[in-house]
């Protein structure tokens, strides 16, 4: 009997064996790191795949790879979805694409000025290979373009690209780093537009482009093109005055409403919206010295979470902001002894003015176009016992004609390694 | 090696994290979106609301229990009305018992193909599940309590690191409004799903293996109120990180949940730990579904030992695993089985309790 149960056990345990179909050699699987897509013609998609070569990568086997392109290799299909392109890529591919290691996914402008980016988004939440932890950023032009032509200056990882460029994004602010999850969230979310971070290409840096290098131009034709540039990098949505390094710059912000791309906000406003979403960490900020010539640098760190205040008056909402930072000194390019009481005092009102004045422009602007990407409806959905009197709110036109106060603190808490500017007693330069 | 017909008495922890292994396998499903779909934000309180509605009938199954000395349900109704009544009760609750581990059995296995196994045929996770659940119940009640006590601070563990790791990710904003759709809604919802906690009818039929009524009572309440715990901690962060229309489409929620723990370079991609403690206690719940059934139809029919009722029934849970056409059918109908399970599974105990209350009285009383 008992000879009988264990044959009786092996031959089932046979069964088991059939879970083997689900097996996925590594040899046998491209796995896809980063992916674009851009509206192709008659309706039809194009969608490009970098798909990993990991041997390149490995010193050890020989891999001698420096750049990006080395080790990876894009693919470009045109289909009708992201599935047909991927099951057209077998078609070409020796391995099976695999996309548990994606780490990006670029949406082209034209495909978000139709409204068509959250048409793709289903295929990427229902794919269970997909993780919606993965990055989303919409390129200024066609995302194949951006794809081809990005150079990490340093990373030919990239996954350590991706995550670099997304952790500046948080220290820096001119921009929001938003996941698949995150920004299907605020899609279903009541009263709040989503926002894309931005990838455009540097015109500038794009013409030093030679065989895959970048080779930096010659002083004189830098010169020749900084001309005539008076805003500071960041300020609108201009690319930045540069040359050299990786032509793709990630700057800037894309907001949607009722599923089109509506507008494209610059770094400074980006840094503005951070403030206003509670997604601002630290960003280095440089002001106008109060003395109306040079500027000072100050690191600010929020120091708490925005506080708002939203009531109605005369059936006006009346909506009130209160934001915290502090911060290090980085510069003090006037060489003024500010770093006193009364001196730290004056530009911390200069900085608090100065950014209040930022936050309020770029209120102003959504208040223009009925939107609210800051998700202000936060505060007041908080205050709320039912979900109908949520559905109920008529939120954008509300938010349209609030009165908005915004009252930022500024707190520069170290000087850094330096006490007073150096100062030549003997010295009036500048004068 | 000879197989005693008779069991051991259970260990009081034992007990308790077996119950609540067996409350709980249907949090590793698609329940979560369930509470979302009918509460909306508030979907939180539904746990709370329906434990409260269950205590009550947990105090007449403890208080039916007590009254004849831990006898199982089915030989106290055999006691009351008969030996044909006690027949039919069993092979009821067998039915019944068998349909409930078939479909559990049917959406663990379409949760393995969806989320690791998308190759692999839905027949070989349903069969080695049965297979695995057989072997199990097989060493009786005290070794898959045993088994599960075992289990269960690697699955306690995983649970609440997970969730925590994910819960701090989330928004608080998220889970307002605070009331859902509404206080009397919410109410309402509470009530309709009693059934989650519809698994604590095995404490009636395992009532003989407890030493002391207080063991018994312990158990019953504790695993409650665990569960219970459970169930809101689990709602509480996938409504902080999924906003609650979303909430409701989520495909495995708690997966989903386990998924989204991305802590930069140093914690992320941790759900193959999580499906590993999940596929774990879903397997000691499949095992106790079996046990049950076969103990229901043991107990039903007056039979010396459970064992040779194994099998066949095991059999048939696999044949009602294959009844539903689609994923979504099968999830569809536990939901609608879990609504209506609570009828029969609360129904015969308070009923039991009430004709005990009200008509009988044993040979000591009637002196």
């Amino acid at each position: 009997m008992r000879k009988v149960s264990c044959l009786l056990i092996s031959v089932l345990l046979l069964l088991v064996m059939s879970g083997c179909s689900s097996e996925r050699e590594l040899e046998r699987t491209a796995f896809v790191l980063t992916m674009g897509i851009d509206k192709g013609e008659d309706g039809n998609l194009d969608v490009v795949f970098r798909v990993a070569i990991p041997r390149s990568m490995d010193i050890r086997a020989g891999g001698e790879t420096t750049t990006l392109q080395e080790t990876t290799k894009p693919i470009t299909i045109t289909a009708r979805s992201i599935s047909e392109a991927i099951s057209l890529a077998s078609t070409n591919v020796e391995r099976k694409l695999d996309f548990r290691h994606l780490r990006i996914v670029l949406f082209g402008e034209e495909l978000a000025r139709e409204g068509l980016v959250f048409h793709q988004i289903d295929t990427l939440e229902r794919n269970p290979e997909f993780r919606r932890t993965t990055y989303m950023l919409l390129t200024e032009g066609p995302a194949r373009e951006i794809f081809l032509s990005t150079r990490p200056v340093l990373e030919r990882s990239v996954s350590r690209y991706v995550d670099g460029i997304m952790q500046n994004m948080r220290e820096q602010g001119y921009s929001r780093p938003i996941t698949l999850h995150e920004f299907v969230s605020e899609i279903e979310t009541y009263h709040v537009d989503p926002v894309l971070p931005m990838l455009k290409n540097n015109p500038m840096v794009l013409t030093e482009k030679s065989d895959s290098k970048i080779k930096p131009m010659p002083e004189a034709e830098y010169k020749q093109r900084e001309a005539g540039k008076t805003e500071p990098g960041g300020k609108t949505t201009e690319s930045l005055t540069r040359s050299g390094g990786n032509p793709s710059e990630f700057i800037g912000i894309g907001i949607f409403h009722q599923g089109k791309l509506m507008d494209k906000w610059s770094g400074w406003e980006a840094n503005a919206y951070n403030l206003l979403r509670d997604t601002y960490h630290r960003a280095i900020w440089t002001f106008d010295d109060p003395i109306g010539k040079y500027t000072y640098a100050v690191e600010l760190s929020k120091s708490r979470s925005p506080e708002v205040n939203i009531h109605w008056q005369d059936e006006t909402p009346q909506i009130s902001v209160d934001l915290y930072l502090d911060g290090d000194l980085l510069s003090l390019q006037s060489l003024e002894p500010y770093v006193n009481p009364d001196g730290l005092a004056t530009i911390e009102n200069n900085a608090a003015t100065i950014i209040e004045k930022e936050v309020l422009q770029v209120i102003a602007k959504a208040q223009g176009m009925k939107i609210d990407p800051f998700f202000l409806s936060r505060y007041v959905r908080m205050h709320m016992t039912y979900i109908q009197d949520l559905q109920a709110l008529n939120w954008r036109e509300e938010f349209s004609r609030a009165q908005v106060n915004v009252h930022v603190n500024v707190k520069i808490r170290r000087p850094g390694l330096r006490i007073q500017p150096a100062k030549e007693f003997e010295y009036i330069g500048g004068q | 090696m000879k197989q005693s017909s008779q069991e051991g008495y259970l260990g009081g922890i034992e007990a308790f994290v077996l119950v609540s292994m067996f409350i709980t396998v249907k949090l590793f499903f698609h329940i979560p979106r369930e509470l979302s779909s009918a509460a909306g934000t508030a979907s939180w309180m539904v746990p709370l609301i329906a434990f409260l509605g269950v205590v009550p009938v947990f105090l007449c199954v403890e208080r039916v229990a007590n009254r004849f000395s831990r006898a199982s349900l089915l030989s106290i109704s055999g006691l009351l009305w008969g030996r044909y009544v006690q027949w039919f009760l069993g092979l009821f609750l067998t039915v019944l018992l068998v349909v409930h581990v078939g479909y559990q059995m049917r959406i663990f296995g379409e949760f393995m193909i969806t989320t690791l196994l998308p190759n692999t045929p839905i027949s070989v996770v349903i069969i080695s599940s049965a297979l695995l659940g057989v072997f199990l119940a097989y060493n009786g009640l005290e070794n898959l309590s045993r088994t599960a006590w075992l289990l269960f601070p690697l699955a306690i563990v995983v649970f609440l690191v997970s969730i925590f790791l994910v819960g701090f990710q989330g928004h608080i904003y998220y889970l307002s409004p605070w009331l859902g759709y509404g206080g009397v809604a919410t109410i309402e919802t509470g009530i309709r799903f009693m059934g989650l906690f519809k698994e604590i009818v095995l404490l009636t039929l395992i009532a003989p293996l407890f030493r002391k009524q207080k063991t018994f009572r312990q158990v019953g309440f504790g695993s409650l109120l665990f569960t219970a715990s459970i169930y809101t901690l689990t709602q509480i962060v996938l409504h902080l990180n999924f906003p609650f229309p979303g909430a409701r489409e989520v495909g495995f929620p708690l997966y989903q949940l386990g998924r989204l723990i991305n802590l930069q370079f140093a914690i992320q991609r941790l759900e193959p730990f999580m499906v590993f403690a999940w596929s774990t206690v879903t397997t000691i719940g499949i095992a106790v579904g079996l046990y049950e059934s076969a103990l229901a139809t043991t107990q039903g029919s007056r039979a010396p030992d459970f064992r040779p009722f194994l099998f066949p029934l095991a059999a048939l849970a696999v044949v009602v695993a294959f009844i539903p056409e689609s994923s979504i059918e099968a999830v569809n109908t536990y939901t609608y089985l879990m609504m209506i399970l609570p009828i029969p599974f609360y129904g015969l105990p308070v009923f039991t309790w009430i004709w005990v209350t009200l008509f009988y009285r044993n040979s000591e009383e009637l002196k």
